[in-house]
């Protein structure tokens, strides 16, 4: 019996207008949006290695002079994310490279902004023709399962066979299901032969396990909206009905929530902004070095009796040896000093907005679109989770800098109470041949796993909840 | 007109009392205000932002202008993002100059949300292109199929009333039924700001924006409405009706905007800015180089003509005759950085162009194949306007260049560095000022920012204007010549 209905409503719906233009839409945009993002990767990774080459080079040329005269500047570059071809996120919104110096690390540009307006909203990539047009027609699809029959007086007459209507409707979940499902794993195959084709890694064993789970996760997405569809129709009498209702909703949990959370998050709980942040933190290291400059050449003073000591040193007078025990407890002082505060700023700013994002991420749960988004981001290496190990990289290997290269060149500034300003060098050589290299460590499934618990449970719950309605408002539908 | 009266007023009925028409209000009433309302919340938060950075600029460069110095300059944000974020997060807020003439822009608002740049912004052109529209086409799907269907299309023909009148009359009474909930959220939106009072509404930079703004929009949605009538008039059902739509909209709002800069971006391909700026410093290099041996080969060259040895780095120990070369060869040299500045310049500036050039082209293709879509030609009108467009990014670069020149001519140039060498390899500098010059007293160059105002923003986007009332005529004269072959049975 589940096979007759089952193949009714696949012959139904294949053989209906609108299953020839989601067939149309499917293979058309999936395979050129693959496309068209395979070649922004190859170009990004052109300009990648040209930069990264060009970089180096500029390292190679550099002399201890450069760094004493604080003109070295390394840059980082970001490895741009092979499964950008799937979801852009925010791949063009990361800044491509950070730039190091003794002061601290500054970011590069983002690819964005050589862009015109409207790509600045987005780019079209497979995950946004899940998330949004696919989902939009899924629900279309779905709109008159119901009330479409009962509209036509079919509904009626096939309720009086010995029929229970929950097979009924699980045939009718199933036959719908499949007839949207097949065109979109049409498509994502041609897609997937194309990158293929283009000599893009498909089989690389991390990127085609990664290819397997998207395709997995899409069609638990589509399955989702599908149900949610049916629940509508199982819920209204009229299949026009139905459908406004459905075109509302996709707008709110589609377009709405997942924007809307954010702002609504800034709203009720705003947090200061990273340039107020950087602004804090460069003015709190400009006014403790120019109090370390006083209070060092203060004491020189007192040691040394004059700042004339400076142009004849004698390294083994006491008097020097002295100097150099108090030079090393000031340095001490202010460096605990700085860490202590500059601690406090970043510290406290990190906790308000985490708990900022946590307000939106918790609001954005509302919408399944929104955790579908999230969870493909994370796996294709373009979300959340891409940007905050990219940072954490970023702060270690201006640590393994610092050690490396930056310290190795003491500048002592003094301030003598009658308001001369003294500086001196003393540098050790630094091999610019071995430089640490900058790498990002890649995501591992555990990460993704972890991060996404949350937003894979949405989806569940927006597969299982809306079945359950579905199931009993039909046990209740008047089929007259 | 007694008869187009009523049917204006029994459609305008019909809507009041539709669900659809509390849906509509719902979405309205809550959107538009808070994204306004957050977007100013952000616009105050980046102003403030602005005024610290400039605040400590200042702060930091006052009296300390020498040789190291570089001056910076700070862009604004713009007003009118509260209706249309579009690229202010994008666009550099920071230029900093150098003395070889080469400025450096970038955008130091940092990856704040990284959720909310996943997602986008919900602004009033967002509200507008996304939600409104979808509801114009749901306010009109139905017109003509649905009274098929409920069998009153064809009473309603045997009175003697003609067939665009009813087609005029269903257009004007459901259009002004949607606008109500718009225009009310318009009015409420406007309150919220005008109680913020961080902003003056009634200024001109926001007041006449704004009108031509909200004009675009009505006309906008008048596009969409009549795009939803044509689609009930080409078909017989309401359900077949709105799935068409559906999928126009979808084309039209979701994927036409999106894919024309990717083709644009295939079909025409542009080297990235950070390429760019390499290959400027490398024919600056080159070009320094060479002027650098020059200047070394002259230097032995004077020395030779005179009768001196290799005097070298032994620069102020004051004989007469190193006098005499140094004055010598200052006079030679000057010609020959003269010549140098003047080819590296010009070298920047032709690289700099053919950039410019070939992006321009890039950009005016993606965005006319996009221009087929009017929810483009409706983003670009907004954006443009609002000073968050492609014109705002050229009108930066502009500034930029300005404020660089200003600034070198006004103070790198006073400094006057005189270098001398010899083959032993060693450099003396010396640094002077011109006259009249003190570098203790200068002031610090601020960036004088002026946002695209609505005169130039309409010069640049009359075409869009055009193609809206264009698409109006095209789908309302469409509609009308296929209702009058309507088979209403």
């Amino acid at each position: 019996m589940l096979g007759t209905i089952i193949k009714k409503e696949i012959l139904e719906n294949i053989l209906s207008f609108r299953f020839v233009l989601f067939l149309l839409i499917c293979a058309i945009l999936i395979p050129l949006a693959m496309y068209v993002n395979d070649v922004g990767y190859q170009k990004n990774l052109r300009d990648y290695d040209e930069q990264l080459r060009l970089a180096n080079q500029d390292a190679s040329t550099l002399q201890m002079g450069d760094l004493m005269g604080g003109r070295v500047h390394l840059k980082g570059f970001r490895h741009p994310s092979a499964l950008s071809v799937i979801a852009q996120g925010l791949e063009n919104i990361l800044p491509r490279y950070y730039e190091f110096n003794q002061d601290g690390y500054k970011q590069g540009d983002a690819s964005v902004a050589e862009q015109s307006t409207l790509s600045a909203q987005g780019k079209l990539d497979f995950s946004f023709i899940i998330q949004i047009i696919i989902s939009l027609i899924v629900m279309l699809f779905a709109s008159d399962v119901i009330s479409g029959e009962k509209e036509l007086g079919t509904l009626r007459v096939t309720l009086s066979n010995s029929l229970p209507r929950d097979i009924l409707l699980l045939g009718k979940l199933i036959g719908g299901y499949l007839s949207v499902w097949i065109p979109f794993t049409i498509a994502f195959i041609v897609g997937a032969l194309m990158l293929v084709i283009r000599s893009f890694p498909v089989f690389a064993p991390e990127i085609g396990m990664k290819f397997v789970l998207i395709f997995f996760l899409s069609s638990i997405f589509i399955f989702a909206y599908f149900v949610i569809g049916m629940m509508v129709s199982a819920s209204s009498i009229r299949s026009r009905t139905a459908l406004v209702a459905i075109l509302l909703g996709w707008a709110f949990l589609q377009l709405i929530v997942p924007k809307a959370s954010d702002m609504i998050a800034s709203a009720i709980y705003p947090v200061r902004t990273e340039t107020a942040i950087s602004l804090q933190t460069s003015l709190l290291t400009n006014s403790l070095e120019t109090e370390k400059a006083k209070e060092k050449g203060r004491e020189y003073v007192a040691i040394m009796g004059g700042m004339e000591a400076m142009n004849n040193q004698q390294q083994d007078s006491p008097q020097q040896a002295r100097w150099n025990e108090v030079e090393k407890q000031i340095d001490q002082k202010y460096a605990d000093e700085k860490a202590r505060r500059m601690a406090e700023i970043t510290e406290g700013h990190a906790r308000e907005k985490k708990v900022q994002e946590s307000i939106a991420l918790g609001l954005s749960l509302i919408s399944p679109s929104a955790a579908f988004y999230h969870i493909i981001t994370d796996m294709c290496g373009t979300g959340e989770l891409a940007k905050s190990k990219y940072i954490d990289a970023v702060k270690q290997h201006q640590n393994s800098l610092e050690s490396a290269v930056f310290s190795s060149v003491k500048r002592t500034m003094m301030t003598t109470p009658d308001g001369k300003t003294m500086m001196r060098f003393s540098a050790q050589p630094v091999d610019f041949k071995t430089l640490p290299n900058f790498s990002i460590p890649g995501i591992t499934a555990g990460e993704i796993f972890k991060d996404n618990l949350a937003n894979m449970l949405s989806i569940v719950f927006w597969m299982i909840v809306p079945f359950g309605i579905a199931y009993v408002r039909f046990l209740k539908y008047d089929v007259r | 007109m007694d008869r187009l009266k009523i049917i204006i007023k029994k459609e305008i009925l019909d809507a009041f009392f539709s669900y659809r028409f509390i849906i509509a209000s719902l979405l309205c009433l809550v959107l538009i205000p808070l994204g306004i309302y957050v977007n100013l919340q952000e616009y105050k938060q980046r102003l403030a932002d602005y005024q610290e950075a400039m605040h400590l600029y200042q702060q930091r460069a006052e009296g300390t202008i020498d040789l190291d110095f570089a001056a910076e300059g700070y862009r604004p944000p713009s007003v009118l993002s509260i209706f249309s974020v579009g690229l202010e997060y994008y666009l550099p807020n920071k230029i900093t100059t150098s003395p070889g003439g080469v400025f450096h822009a970038s955008n130091e608002q940092g990856i704040n949300n990284p959720q909310s740049l996943l997602f986008g912004k919900v602004d009033l052109l967002f509200n507008v292109t996304f939600v409104i529209s979808l509801l114009a086409l749901i306010f009109s799907f139905s017109t003509i199929t649905g009274e098929k269907e409920g069998g009153t299309l064809r009473m309603m023909l045997a009175n003697p009333v003609p067939r665009w009148k009813i087609l005029i009359g269903k257009i004007i009474g459901n259009y002004l039924v949607l606008l109500v909930p718009f225009i009310i959220s318009i009015i409420i939106s406007l309150m919220v700001l005008n109680i913020s009072g961080s902003v003056d509404i009634y200024s001109r930079g926001i007041l006449a924006p704004f009108l031509v703004i909200l004009i675009a929009t009505l006309l906008f949605i008048l596009v969409m409405f009549n795009l939803g009538i044509l689609a009930s008039t080409l078909t017989h059902r309401s359900i077949t009706s709105i799935v068409t739509l559906l999928f126009i909209w979808t084309i039209f709002v979701l994927t036409l905007p999106k894919i024309s800069t990717m083709i644009a971006e295939i079909i025409y391909p542009v080297k990235s800015q950070q390429v760019l700026d390499l290959e400027k410093m490398l024919v600056r290099q080159d070009l320094e180089k060479e002027l650098d041996h020059k200047k070394r080969a002259l230097f032995d060259e004077v020395e030779t003509q005179l009768g001196m040895q290799d005097i070298g780095a032994s620069v102020g120990t004051g004989s007469p005759e190193e006098k005499a070369v140094h004055t010598k060869f200052d006079e030679l040299k000057k010609p020959m950085e003269n010549e140098y500045n003047q080819r590296i310049d010009n070298e920047v500036n032709k690289l700099q162009q053919e950039y410019v050039n070939r992006r321009n082209v890039q950009q005016l293709i993606g965005m006319n194949l996009s221009r087929i879509s009017p929810a483009s030609s409706y983003n670009y009108l907004i954006s443009e306007i609002s000073s968050t467009g492609v014109l705002e990014m050229n009108n930066v670069l502009k500034h930029a260049q300005r404020f660089q020149d200003e600034v070198k001519e006004n103070i790198y140039d006073k400094f006057i560095i005189k270098s001398y060498g010899g083959l032993n390899g060693g450099t003396a500098t010396m640094i002077d000022w011109a006259k009249g010059f003190n570098p203790h007293k200068a002031q610090v160059p601020n960036l004088a920012y002026h946002q695209t105002d609505l005169g130039d923003a309409m010069r640049a986007e009359w075409v869009d204007i055009l193609l809206l009332f264009l698409f109006n005529i095209i789908f309302f004269s469409a509609g009308v010549v296929i209702f009058n072959r309507y088979d209403v049975r």
